[in-house]
């Protein structure tokens, strides 16, 4: 009878239902994001969310977070992998189209370029005889619209321009004479990481950060055997991290983004896809800008897009503001401003004169150490003399005085 | 013949009854080495106890300051947000949800791994509550529970409808000789998740 009953195929069918099932369990996450300015701090607020200081390198001069980052819970019991990381690179397609963009872009521009030229030319050229405000006016517009054509040509080139530098370590002029079949023969390092999955594996938080820190910021590494240095971070989608953390269990993944309006503007804009994935938005934001910008969080000032998105989730349940680097203030510079309130609050003006008080004591105290080392260094040199005295051997002379005058 | 017994018995006497001039002075510096040292360790407790009520001190300045700016830059953005949730059509139609309110968390990072990893607490932040961190960790658990619920549902649910149709096979196929209960779900099917369920509700 259970022979019968466990080879039906409806216990075989609900088998796998309970595999599915159990399956969209463990696949389950919420995105919670971190975006902000390159430098507000997101990466070092994530480290203390999660608890591993430094795990994800943090940098205030170079743009630290170059590429998305998941920071997700280690199901794995081993101590050796209590770090886990996989970098995904981008397929071989996808950067041929990325490079064939940027070579048409080029074309495209020069193109533009040349007509703009033209049409300057024949804005500057008197018009013939007779001819009418209206035709001038037009000729004036064409020119408006080609140099917009022209700026918005730029931008793009420009954006892919960083990427394609940051890779192939060549300038503009250098690139023009190139093509993405040549540049990626020649960068066989490069072509070796596409479409590649690295697993970076640690026991040791500070390994495993250094190990990760070439995937993730921009700086310049090698990541191949010909010794070439070059930033692979245009050449990643994204960075999953796993660590042990508790803030993680459930499906909780933090999603640390490059900075919104970066000075790498193809940076800024692989945040902008990631917003759509989040569940919960926290904008980072650094104390003192969000003080001393007109409005306080500027950054979605700065980028109207960022509204747009934010809109089917720009409510208090899913979205919040964190103010970093609380501690960067100067106590004196800012009680001096709020002079105000300073003398309003009786507490705070009690600590500023107990303050005072003891600050003048602190003084004093030290001048007495100052002289009793003085005191102390004398009563050494007396003692080491007194020592020095009775260590002088006795000739057979009688030397005590006292006695000497008994006898006299 | 000279008389040496005498003085001599006198020089003995002399001797015997009192220190010689350099032991008395050796004594005194020692004397005076002692005192010197009970008064500099005096001195030193001093300056720490001076320079630890002024570390107090300072940090509730530094407490007070950054409690102040946070404030200003709260409201700041609270009406920044409101502002701008305000163009939004969908605020109408959920008032609870898009009253024009949003959370602001002041941290520091810095501040808290202080706390945390050194023995002496930094000026201004006594504890790690301080800092903001552990008020930002619980708000981000909590905003990721809707999603969270919502998933359970949809979880129970496809488990609900396995039930139900193991339980009509059961019933059909076995006309009663294997009937599945719910008990019997519970325990050999269900009992990780809920487990898990209850530890996490419970933590």
């Amino acid at each position: 009878m259970v022979c019968t009953i466990f080879s039906d195929p409806f216990l075989s069918l609900t088998d796998d239902r309970l595999d599915e099932i159990k399956k969209q369990d463990s696949d389950f996450r919420v995105f919670i994001g971190f975006a902000g300015a390159t430098g507000a701090g997101k990466t070092s607020g994530i480290n203390s969310i999660i608890g591993f200081r430094g795990l994800l390198p943090s940098s205030s001069q170079a743009a630290a977070t170059a590429v998305p980052c998941l920071i997700a819970y280690n199901d794995d019991p081993n101590p050796d992998a209590a770090f886990r990381a996989q970098v995904i690179f981008r397929t071989e397609d996808d950067i041929r189209d990325e490079l064939d963009q940027y070579f048409n872009a080029l074309k495209i521009r020069e193109e533009v370029n040349m007509a703009f030229r033209s049409e300057e030319s024949d804005h500057n050229l008197p018009g013939p005889p007779g001819a009418s405000s209206t035709s001038a006016r037009d000729r004036q517009a064409k020119l408006v619209d080609r140099l917009k054509d022209l700026e918005i040509v730029e931008e793009h080139t420009n954006e892919l321009l960083e990427m394609v530098s940051a890779v192939f370590g060549l300038d503009e002029e250098e690139l023009k004479t190139e093509s993405t079949e040549g540049l990626l023969a020649t960068h066989p390092d490069v072509r070796m990481l596409l479409g590649q999955t690295i697993t970076v594996v640690s026991g040791d938080g500070e390994e495993f950060s250094e190990n990760i820190k070439p995937y993730m910021d921009s700086v310049p590494a090698v990541h191949g055997t010909s010794g070439v240095e070059f930033a692979a971070w245009p050449l990643i989608n994204e960075v999953r991290v796993f660590v042990r953390s508790n803030v993680l269990k459930n499906g909780i993944v933090l999603v640390d983004l490059p900075g919104l309006a970066d000075s790498v503007a193809s940076r800024a804009s692989v945040a902008q896809n990631y917003f759509s994935k989040l569940s919960v938005t926290a904008i980072v934001t650094p104390v003192v800008r969000a003080l001393n910008e007109q409005t306080a969080v500027n950054l979605m000032t700065e980028n109207r897009q960022l509204c747009l998105q934010m809109d089917g989730k720009f409510h208090k349940k899913s979205f919040c503001v964190i103010l970093s680097k609380m501690d960067d203030i100067n106590t004196t510079d800012y009680l001096k401003q709020q002079k105000g309130d300073a003398i309003k609050n009786e507490g705070i003006q009690q600590c500023q004169g107990s303050l005072k008080t003891l600050d003048q004591d602190f003084k004093v105290i030290e001048r007495e150490k100052s002289q009793h080392i003085q005191l102390s260094k004398s009563i050494d040199r007396e003692r080491s003399k007194l020592q020095a005295g009775d260590r002088t051997p006795n000739k057979g002379k009688f030397r005590d005085a006292q006695a000497e005058t008994l006898l006299l | 013949m000279p008389k040496p017994r005498p003085y001599f018995c006198k020089y003995v006497l002399t001797i015997v009854g009192t220190k010689a001039p350099k032991a008395v002075e050796a004594e005194e510096c020692n004397k005076r080495r002692l005192e010197a040292q009970a008064k500099g360790i005096a001195i030193n407790r001093r300056l720490q106890a001076n320079r630890k009520q002024a570390k107090y001190l300072k940090g509730r300045l530094l407490h007070w300051c950054i409690q102040v700016r946070n404030v200003f830059v709260d409201k700041k953005i609270q009406a920044d947000f409101e502002r701008r949730q305000k163009r939004l059509a969908i605020a109408t139609r959920q008032p609870d949800l898009y009253d024009g309110t949003v959370k602001t968390f002041p941290i520091s990072s810095s501040a808290y791994w202080e706390v945390v990893q050194n023995s002496e607490a930094p000026v201004g932040f006594p504890a790690a509550e301080y800092t903001g961190v552990p008020a930002l960790k619980h708000w981000l658990r909590y905003a990721a529970i809707p999603d969270r619920e919502k998933h359970l549902d949809t979880v129970l649910n496809a488990l609900h409808g396995l039930y139900n149709a193991m339980h009509a096979w059961s019933s059909l196929e076995l006309q009663g000789e294997l009937s599945l209960t719910k008990q019997f779900v519970n325990d050999e099917v269900l009992h990780r998740p809920l487990h898990n369920f209850e530890t996490v509700s419970h933590s």
